[in-house]
Order: C-alpha cells, then structure tokens, then sequence
C-alpha cells in the first residue's frame, strides 16, 4: 500500500516511515500541506498522515482540501497531532478526517491501526465497485 | 280659547255598549278625546303606550276582569261599569279605589249620568294632587331636619318653657351618655351642672331661659358640664329661642370640645417650650448710629462680642470690631441701596480679637427729629454652622479630588437610574466623548456589548462585585463592575454607586498564559514522540543495522537536547519573573560573541536556503555585560529570524557603535510583523497569529531577550512591514571613558 506522510518535523517523519515500511509499506514524505497536496495528486496514496501545526499551510486546511478534491476525496486520512483537545478532534472531524492519533504515540499501535484500517477501506471500496 | 279634551279610555267588550257610547258622545258633542279598547289585553297594550285622565271599564270582559287591569291605571281615576244584578262586584270595586260605578241598564241610560262622574272624578284627582303635595313637603321637610339632626356632629336639644327636654338628637345621646327615653321630660340643667365655679353661670341661664330673655342667647359660650357619667367635659353652646304654644322654647346647640381643648392645650405648651428654647440662642438685638457707635444693645449682643455688659459696647467704635474695618462702609453702602439686608455675613472680633463668623440682618431707619440714619438690626453667631459648611466644602473637594484622579471609573444614579455623580476616567473607560452630556445610565452604556444589557440585568441585586462588562467602542476593552446601593434617610434605595476598573490588560494576560500552557505542551510532545517513537521501535527490531541505530540514538539524543532547551526557556521566564537571575556584570567585548552565534547559524541558514550575513565594526567599544545573557539575547533574536524567513531570504547581523550605543541589528526579509501586533511582540506567551501557518515557538524568546536587555540598560526597537522583513535595533549603552 502507498502511504503519504505529512509532517513538518523530519524526525516524525522518518519515524512513522521506517516503521511503516517494515510493513512493507510503499512511503511518501512532505514537509507541509502544500507539499502534501502535491505528492497526494502525484503519487495517489491508499492512506495521508497528517500532522496539524505546520507552516505553509496547516493540517485542517489541507484535510479540507483534499476531501473537496475530487481525485483525492476518497483517500482516508489520519490526523497525527501533539493537539489532543475535544476542540481539536472536533475540527479534524469537521475538516473531514477519518480517524485521529495524538502524539506521541506507539508505534506498534500505530502499525497495527493503519493495517486494520487499511484492509477494511479497501474492502468497502470493493464492495462498492 | 279651545278647551283641552278630556282623553277617556272605555274599556268594553261588548260592540253595541261601544257603539251606544260613541253616539252619546257624538249627540251631546262632549269634550272627549276617546280610546276604546275591546278587550283586557287591547287595554293593556294602550295603557302601556298613553296616558288617560279617566278610564271607564265594563267588569266582565272577554279575556278577564277589569280587576286585571287595575295596576295599570294606578294614578288614573276610573269608573266601573257593570251588568245589573253585579252590585257586590260593584263594592269590591269601589274598594279597589274605583270613583264611581254605573249599573248598565237595557236602555242604557247610565250613559247620561256619566259626564256628570267624569267631572267629579277629575275634580277629585284634582283635590286629592293639591293635598298630596302640602302633606309631602311637609313630610319632606320633617324628614329633612330628622336627617339632619340625627346626622349632626352637634348636639340639637330642644327644652320647653320649664327647662325639660323636648328633643333629643342622636348626637346629645353620644355626646352625653342619655337616650331619649332617660331623658324626655327632666330638667337638664340639673342633670349636666357640675358643682364646679359654672354651676352659678348656668343657674342664672335658667333662669333668664325661664322668663324668656337671656343675655346668653344668640352667643356661643364654652363651659364645663357633666356626662351621664358624672365626668366632666368641655363644651360650646349656642342657643336659640323659639316661641311654641305656652312659652318660649328654647334650643340649644351644644359641639363636644375636649379635643379641640386639648389640641390648644399641646399647642400652648409647644409655644412655651419654643420661647424657652429661643431665649437660650444668643441672638444681639443692637441700634446702632451711622457714624459708627451702638445706641443701644440687648445683653446677648454684648455676651456674642465677648463684653461685660452693653454699656461697655455703647464706647467702642463700630469699627473696630470688623476683622477687615474698611468692611464697613461697603455693609452700610448697601444696607442704605436696598434698604435692608438678611443674614449677611461677616467675620467681626471679640474684644479679645478673636474673629467670629456673624449673620446680620439689619434695616436702616431715619430719625426725622434730626433726620440721622441709623440701623436696627439683630446678631447671630454663625462660626459654628462656617465651620461646618467648610468642613463639609473640604470634604467636597477631597472627595471631587479622588474622584477624579482615581483610577477607576466612578458614577452614581439615583433610583430613576439619572446621573448624579461621575468621574472623567469613567467616560474614557466606557468608550464616550467628554464633551457630549450624559443623563440617564444607558446614556453611559451605548458603546457596551448589548447595550450593557448584562449590568441592567444585575440592578435588582443589592450590590455586586467584578461583573464583567465588555466595551465594544471604540477599543475593546473589559471592565469589572462593582455596585453598592445607598439609601436615602429613611432607608429606601436612592441609586446606586458604580466602581468601573479596566482588566482588558489582566484578561489578556489570562488568555496569553492559557494559550502559553498549549503551547507549552505540544512544544514538549513533539520532541518526546520522538523519543518514545525511536527507542520502541528499536526495542521491537533487533535487527535494525548500526547505522540505523545510531541514526535514531542520535535523534533521540537531539531530541532530548531539544526538550531540555524547551525546559530551560520556561525555567528561565519563571526566573526573570520572579527576579531571581543573578547576572555575572563584566566589562567585556561581545564582538566574538556575535562571531561565534553567526558560526554556528550560518550552516543552520544554508540548510534552510538562507543567506546569513554578518559585520562587525573594528574596535567595537567595550560594556558592561554578563556574557551568557548576550548570547541568549542574540541567539533569541537571530533564531526568530531563521524561523520566520523562507527559503531564498536573507538575514544580516551587524554590529556597530553609534554615540554612546552599542548597536546590534538584526535585519531579515521574512513574514514581518503586522502593526497592531508590533508592541506586542515582546509580551510573554505572546505569538502573532497567523492564519494558515503555524510557526513552532513559546512566545517567550523576545520576552525573555527585552527583559534581560533591560536589565542592561538597552533597549531594543522594531521596524517591521508585514511581508516584507524585520529590523531588530538592540542599543546598548556604551561605558564612558574616565578621562
């Protein structure tokens, strides 16, 4: 599976890599949502992490993009912040983010959870062609 | 003249009766102005609708009797008409207050006695109207005087020649304690005289009632007589005499006066007290001459000046006794101009000099003997209502004085929520202009949110304390409200008293310090996900290779520097907020400190793709500086640079002395700062928002680097537009040569 990562911290960046591509993952990186947006349209990911504070262009705004996109609005993404108030999951959900992970975070979990979501998007998408 | 007809109404069932009577009519040519009715119920319809001056009935009619016809012919004389052989009938009739009955006989000649019934009935009602009258103004006016004597607040009594009681009215009864029936037929006098000093004024007033002329008729006399009861009571008695039958009778008006007595009783003492209390104010009764020399004086008058006696003022010279003698003529000049004066005043002298504040209220007069002007007038000492008055101004203004100076806004209202009393500061806290007038409290309250709804809405309690009212206009500003209420002498609520202070700066700083913990702990989260991240994963992989390894042992040694500045920085605000940082103060060069910062961040600026430059001047002066301090301060500085300018920006250091500054400048060509945010920058937790763009940072660098640049006697300026760039000016003082 492809898998984008979006972050403006580099060392989260290759944390969550490494991990996911010990799953065989096929990863993507970008330093902020502009970035982001780009690598989405290029590369077409099965899955986007997105952080929420980074410059340019913050994790809301390009949540809400990517799901106004029609090439990009089926994507899941997950939210990957250090903000971990009602408030903040409120807005993620809003923007149109399918699940929400707050850092830090384990990464055993981490791998677990986007398999198993992975593997039952994939199956609804299926199951809707 | 046409004789008016008279209107009968023939109440008969049988047509040829009717007829018979038409014709009788019609022959003799009589004066009637007749109805006929055919039945009971035909009659009743006309008796509701017209008026008769005589009704004549056959008995027996088709659907009744004329007994059912009676109550509606009341006032109307009637004659009765009935077939022979009817006579008791007749009687009941009569009875029933019929005036005549004919028995109708075949050839009907009753017809032809009743013109003749007629004639007598109206000449009866006639009579019977006239009688009726006298009795009833006669009854009318019996009723009158009942009604009136028994509703009287006076006695009414009336005696006969012999001094008996004829008549007794009501009051009499409440008034003395006898009813009617005691008291009909005995002599009253006897009853009513007390034994006291009147008893020989009432006997002589029998007697002189007896033969019927009395000095005291036609006279009201107070005098003291006795109730049932034997208690004695004050009364006022009026008489009349009237002359009845054998003798002169006569009535006697008698008012129960106890209260009135009473009522002047309390009166005379309340004057009696007023006098004793009027004699113990000293007020100096004087004449006095125009040239300056008192003609007479009462003793009061000499005791308020401080002399022995009035002989001793009639030496002195008016003047004298002026705290300011040229005072005088201007007192006189206008005593004559308006003739009087009241309650001038003055401050005059004691004969020991000691000066006192007087009211006079004087006249000037003219002695025509010898045509001199001289002045009547009268002295009191007011130095102790002045003293009052000048306490209560002193007061006045020491509050005026607060009031205005304070600062907090102050206002009052009365409870029609008018403005009595407000404050300068109050009309700037509340966003108004000085010059328009206010009058109510919503006046004040129209730049507030909702129309400071919140505040109406809390005047119903007593008093309150930090009600938060927020100002829109012209500046957002946040106000705690503190209300008391005051009430008037009689403990009613009078208004109330409104204490305004502004908290905009403490609610910012609120607001400030919450967003500082945020942002504090995503600052901490960040760098510990890394750590966390890295050491699990290498937990679960052992077969992670040794380049990898030291990869991440590397990050997580970054990392855990990272949050050891983090927790440096917050440290360090909480030590220069409590004033606990002990600086190291030493004359050095901070030129290589400067070189050393640009080093290190030049490879930092490279990675971000930013130019940084630096230039120090030669021979840079010395300060007196602690060393670490410097290089916080400009790695503060020199980092926000980096963290706010893009890639292809630039950034220069430069290092320069100008006069007595020692300037470091800190330029870059990043977001810029917007205006409004500008003094802000340096304010603690402080971050300018961005929309879209989130920028890591604690708020505390500039904070921190403003404070410690104070503590060296600098002081930084910023020249900033937003888009453009920053210029950081850092001015230190430069130390001065000893020549």
């Amino acid at each position: 599976m492809k898998i984008l990562v979006v972050d403006d911290d580099q060392n989260i960046r290759r944390l969550v890599s490494f991990n996911l591509s010990l799953e065989n993952h096929e990863i993507f990186v970008a330093s902020n949502g502009k970035e982001g947006i780009q690598v989405a349209l290029a590369k077409d990911p099965d899955l986007i992490l997105l952080d929420i504070m980074m410059p340019v262009m913050d994790g809301y705004k390009t949540c809400e993009w990517l799901k106004k996109n029609p090439r990009t609005k089926d994507i899941p993404i997950f939210m990957l912040s250090v903000k971990g108030q009602m408030t903040d999951l409120d807005n993620a959900f809003n923007a149109g983010a399918d699940d929400y992970i707050t850092k830090p975070f384990d990464v055993e979990k981490l791998n677990k959870t986007i398999n198993y979501k992975l593997e039952s998007f994939q199956e609804r998408k299926k199951k809707v062609k | 003249m046409k004789k008016e007809k008279i209107k009968v109404l023939l109440i008969e069932d049988d047509l040829i009766d009717q007829m018979a009577f038409q014709k009788f009519v019609k022959d003799n040519n009589l004066p009637y102005d007749y109805s006929i009715a055919g039945s009971a119920a035909q009659a009743k319809e006309i008796l509701n609708k017209q008026k008769f001056d005589i009704v004549i009935t056959d008995y027996k009619l088709g659907d009744g009797t004329a007994f059912d016809i009676f109550e509606y012919i009341v006032d109307t004389p009637f004659i009765f008409t009935t077939g022979a052989g009817d006579e008791e009938i007749a009687v009941k009739a009569m009875k029933a207050g019929a005036f005549y009955y004919h028995i109708k006989d075949q050839e009907r000649y009753y017809l032809e006695l009743l013109p003749v019934s007629i004639q007598k009935a109206l000449k009866n009602k006639k009579m019977e109207g006239d009688q009726r009258k006298a009795e009833e103004a006669l009854k009318e006016s019996e009723e009158k005087f009942r009604a009136i004597s028994s509703a009287a607040n006076d006695a009414i009594i009336m005696l006969n020649y012999q001094g008996e009681v004829v008549f007794w009215n009501r009051t009499a009864k409440k008034i003395f304690g006898y009813n009617k029936n005691e008291i009909i037929g005995k002599n009253l006098h006897d009853l009513i005289t007390p034994s006291s000093s009147n008893k020989h004024y009432l006997k002589s007033l029998k007697s002189q009632w007896e033969t019927g002329t009395s000095s005291a008729l036609g006279k009201t006399v107070e005098m003291t007589v006795l109730k049932k009861n034997k208690q004695p009571f004050d009364i006022e008695l009026s008489l009349s005499a009237v002359k009845i039958e054998k003798g002169m009778n006569q009535i006697a008006i008698i008012r129960d006066i106890t209260e009135r007595k009473k009522a002047e009783l309390a009166l005379q003492e309340s004057e009696e007290r007023y006098r004793t209390l009027q004699g113990n104010i000293p007020v100096g009764i004087y004449r006095s001459s125009k040239k300056g020399k008192f003609l007479s004086a009462n003793p009061a008058m000499a005791k308020i000046l401080g002399y022995k006696s009035k002989e001793e003022l009639f030496n002195i010279k008016i003047e004298s006794i002026y705290k300011f003698p040229q005072q005088r003529n201007t007192f006189i000049n206008e005593i004559e101009a308006k003739g009087s004066v009241t309650a001038y005043e003055l401050q005059l002298l004691r004969k020991d000099r000691t000066p006192f504040w007087a009211a006079v209220t004087t006249k000037a007069l003219i002695n025509f003997e010898d045509s001199s002007i001289y002045y009547d007038g009268i002295i009191e000492d007011i130095t102790v209502q002045k003293e009052a008055q000048e306490q209560l101004r002193q007061n006045k203004e020491r509050l005026d004085h607060i009031l205005q100076n304070i600062g907090n806004g102050v206002m009052v209202i009365d409870s029609n929520q008018e403005l009595i009393l407000m404050n300068n500061r109050i009309v700037e806290l509340l966003g108004l202009k000085k010059d328009l007038i206010k009058h109510t409290l919503s006046d004040m309250l129209v730049n507030c949110k909702d129309n400071g709804k919140i505040l109406f809405e809390a005047l119903n309690q007593s008093s309150f304390r930090n009600l938060e009212l927020t100002v829109e206009i012209p500046i957002l500003r946040v106000l705690y409200v503190t209300a008391t209420t005051f009430t008037d002498i009689y403990g009613k609520s009078a208004g109330k008293i409104f204490i305004l202070a502004d908290v905009t700066r403490e609610k910012e700083i609120e607001n400030m310090k919450t967003s500082f913990v945020s942002s504090v702990s995503h600052e901490l989260r960040t760098p510990i996900t890394s750590i966390i991240g890295f050491s699990k994963t290498m937990l679960l992989n052992k077969k992670i290779n040794d380049e990898t390894r030291n990869e991440f042992i590397n990050i997580i040694y970054k990392e855990s520097k990272r949050l050891s500045n983090l927790i440096e920085d917050v440290l360090s605000i909480s030590r220069i907020e409590s004033g606990q940082v002990l600086y190291n103060f030493k004359e050095i060069s901070i030129g290589p400190i400067i070189q050393d910062i640009f080093n290190i961040y030049k490879i930092h600026a490279e990675k971000k793709g930013i130019k940084l430059s630096c230039i120090i001047e030669k021979d840079i002066p010395l300060i007196k500086a602690d060393n670490d301090s410097i290089h916080q301060i400009a790695i503060n500085f020199i980092g926000n640079a980096l963290k706010f300018t893009g890639k292809g920006g630039q950034i220069s250091i430069q290092l320069k002395q100008e006069n007595d500054f020692l300037i470091l400048n800190i330029e870059d060509t990043g977001l810029g700062i917007p205006k409004k945010d500008q003094k802000k920058i340096f304010d603690r937790f402080f971050s300018v928002n961005r929309p879209g763009t989130v920028i890591q940072g604690t708020g505390l660098g500039l904070s921190i680097a403003k404070e410690m640049v104070h503590d060296h006697k600098g002081r930084i300026e910023v020249y900033s537009q937003e888009g453009k760039g920053t210029l950081f000016k850092i001015f230190f003082p430069v130390l001065k040569k000893i020549i």
